[in-house]
């Protein structure tokens, strides 16, 4: 599948724009890793592409279909999407959590073909044992887990996930990133995540989008994007970047200091 | 940790949600054999054997006029009343509460009672109605459903200029609430002494005094109302999930939103109208059933009106057997559900789900 982004723009007030000129062409399936600051617009831009949030301007094609030309129960067929954190006020069962995915398919008689799907899902990940808990008395890791099993029940061509591993430790945050990598490739689809950790995304991404200032800054392999010009521009710290089988590895070696003025200068306020 | 096969996960899932459906059967079980149960007390002295008679002779040969009077033009259609409005303030707290995700929003806080009270007082002090030249009883109906529906549409135009915000509709639900609560108390300042003492009435709630085609009313806007927002229920599952994941699984926020709060304040509205302020009940009952069934609003709504009507009709035997002169059924409501309402939630320990 192709997911095609033209001249994107997006803005919550009218005269500073959170994104612009976003130009993108990825091709999949393959594990894609967005990178870039805080506030950069990262999750403005997965946003715009389930149509959570409108474009100011600019266009979205998933596969030549342009996105906003179809409902957004049609749009919830082809892309799956994992939030940063789960904020249900009434939390429902992780079956009837992960069956929410199923909505856009749901009819009333589907009940059987969705639990037959939400069960192999949950056993992929792990998980069926957690089954009938309550959403809100799991950890951290395996809410992380029921949120991505609802995102796949979609059956989603392309899986957009915003920070997936934020509140994981080492541990979960690799098995995680590995897991998409490997749902990316047996179930052939274009995996998105933004990440906020290079080391990771590295290690594990096809490709590497990388954001600064409201636009696309880089993209290509990790190697590509990675270097430690790249690092200094966008980031603004130092650092060397080493081989490690083929994929860089950074390693940080200080940061541009920040006084209080210039971080409220950089850091646009957010809506 | 040992997982589950499939067999043991959907019938797992299916037997968790046959012991909600029971829920829902022994509360209704329980409105049912009360609902009997209360035909037997009221304030005229009529023995137990008289009401039987009067139950089984009325398509018969009635022999005891006023017996037959008593039961079927009075507590009959108070029972039937304290049931539909039960169900009407409980299902619609449900829904009102998950479409905003706040367990604290119901069809009283949110101002569409406090309207009904406010169209009432106007009539009462200075005899305005919407539809001028009805009967009385109908410009008090007309008034109170009429004004129950502003607060609806000042969120309607409130969110028609832009993004909704579930906080922001429950302040302006709030803030409207105030206003005619204000409005009221000053018309009540106003009043002259046996004006004033039937706004007072009206406002503490009854259920006595009803028709049997306010009843109807009453019966069908209830029933249209919570069948429409039945077919909605699983979008408001979604809703709950938050913004964001409603529309990630092709759920317009927006429309669930606003659907669902008409269809509450057009069946909270087709209630009050009849029976006066009730509170309480549209936020407890519907709190209660989500500790026993959870919050999937396809078992909820079932549960909470199950509850609801149980409630009220508890509420109400309990008012007439206490008292038989009758103290207004709302009160009671409060003064028992309170204490339990805050018990169960002291002492539940699990959150949410059972």
């Amino acid at each position: 599948m192709e997911l095609k982004i033209e001249d994107l723009e997006f803005s919550y007030t009218a005269d500073t724009p959170v994104l612009r000129d976003i130009n993108l062409c990825i091709t999949g399936p393959k594990f894609v890793s967005i990178l870039g600051p805080n506030g950069v617009g990262k999750s403005t831009l997965i946003h715009c592409i389930n149509k959570i949030l409108e474009p100011t301007k600019g266009k979205v094609y998933i596969d030549g279909t342009d996105v906003s030309t179809i409902t957004i129960k049609e749009l919830a067929k082809i892309v799956g999407y994992v939030p940063y954190s789960a904020n249900d006020t009434f939390p429902l069962s992780v079956v009837d959590t992960v069956l929410m995915g199923r909505h856009p398919y749901s009819s009333w008689k589907s009940l059987d073909n969705d639990l037959k799907i939400v069960y192999r899902t949950l056993r992929m990940l792990g998980i069926t044992h957690l089954s009938m808990r309550p959403f809100n008395e799991l950890s951290a890791g395996q809410h992380q887990k029921v949120m991505l099993a609802r995102g796949l029940v979609q059956e989603p061509k392309i899986l957009l996930l915003d920070e997936p591993t934020s509140n994981l430790d080492i541990r979960h945050q690799i098995a995680v990133t590995k897991l998409l990598r490997k749902l990316s490739e047996e179930q052939q689809i274009l995996v998105i995540m933004i990440s906020h950790d290079i080391n990771i995304a590295a290690k594990y991404a096809d490709e590497i989008i990388m954001l600064s200032g409201g636009t696309v800054y880089a993209t290509g392999t990790p190697s590509e994007v990675i270097t430690p010009e790249n690092l200094q521009a966008v980031y603004e710290v130092e650092a060397r970047v080493e081989d490690d089988g083929g994929r860089p590895h950074v390693i940080l070696e200080d940061a541009v200091s920040m006084d209080e003025e210039e971080y409220y200068e950089d850091e646009p306020a957010r809506v | 940790m040992k997982g589950l096969s499939e067999t043991e996960f959907v019938t797992g899932y299916r037997h968790g949600n046959r012991r909600k459906l029971l829920f829902v059967l022994v509360c209704s079980v329980i409105a049912a054999v009360t609902f009997f149960i209360s035909l037997f007390f009221g304030p005229s002295e009529i023995s137990v054997q008289q009401c039987i008679d009067a139950l089984m002779n009325h398509y018969g040969t009635v022999t005891d006029e006023l017996a037959d009077m008593v039961i079927w033009e009075i507590r009959i259609p108070e029972a039937c009343m304290a049931l539909i409005t039960g169900v009407a303030l409980a299902a619609g707290g449900a829904v009102m509460q998950t479409s905003l995700r706040n367990p604290l929003a119901d069809p009283y806080i949110m101002g569409v009672s406090s309207g009904a009270y406010l169209g009432v007082a106007v009539f009462m002090a200075f005899g305005i109605c919407v539809i001028p030249g009805l009967a009385q009883n109908y410009s008090i109906v007309i008034n109170a459903f009429v004004v129950s529906l502003v607060p609806m549409t000042v969120i309607l135009i409130a969110s028609s200029r832009g993004k909704i915000s579930s906080g922001k509709l429950i302040l302006i639900g709030i803030a409207v609430m105030y206003i005619f609560s204000a409005t009221t108390s000053l018309i009540k300042v106003l009043a002259d002494e046996e004006t004033l003492a039937e706004i007072y009435q009206w406002g503490v709630g009854s259920l006595s005094g009803q028709e049997w085609d306010e009843i109807g009313i009453a019966l069908a806007v209830t029933t249209a109302g919570l069948f429409l927002l039945a077919l909605q229920a699983r979008n408001l599952d979604a809703v709950n999930g938050g913004p964001n994941i409603a529309k990630a699984v092709g759920v317009s926020v927006k429309f669930v939103i606003l659907y669902s709060m008409t269809l509450v304040s057009l069946v909270t509205a087709g209630v009050v109208a009849f029976t006066g302020t009730i509170g309480f009940v549209g936020l407890v009952a519907p709190n209660i059933a989500r500790l026993f069934v959870g919050n999937k609003m396809k078992y909820l709504i079932p549960a909470s009106a199950s509850f609801g009507a149980m409630f009220l009709i508890i509420a109400d035997t309990i008012a007439k057997v206490v008292t038989p002169t009758g103290i207004p059924c709302g009160v009671v409501a409060s003064v028992i559900g309170g204490p339990i309402f805050v018990i169960i939630l002291m002492r539940q320990r699990k959150k949410a789900l059972l």
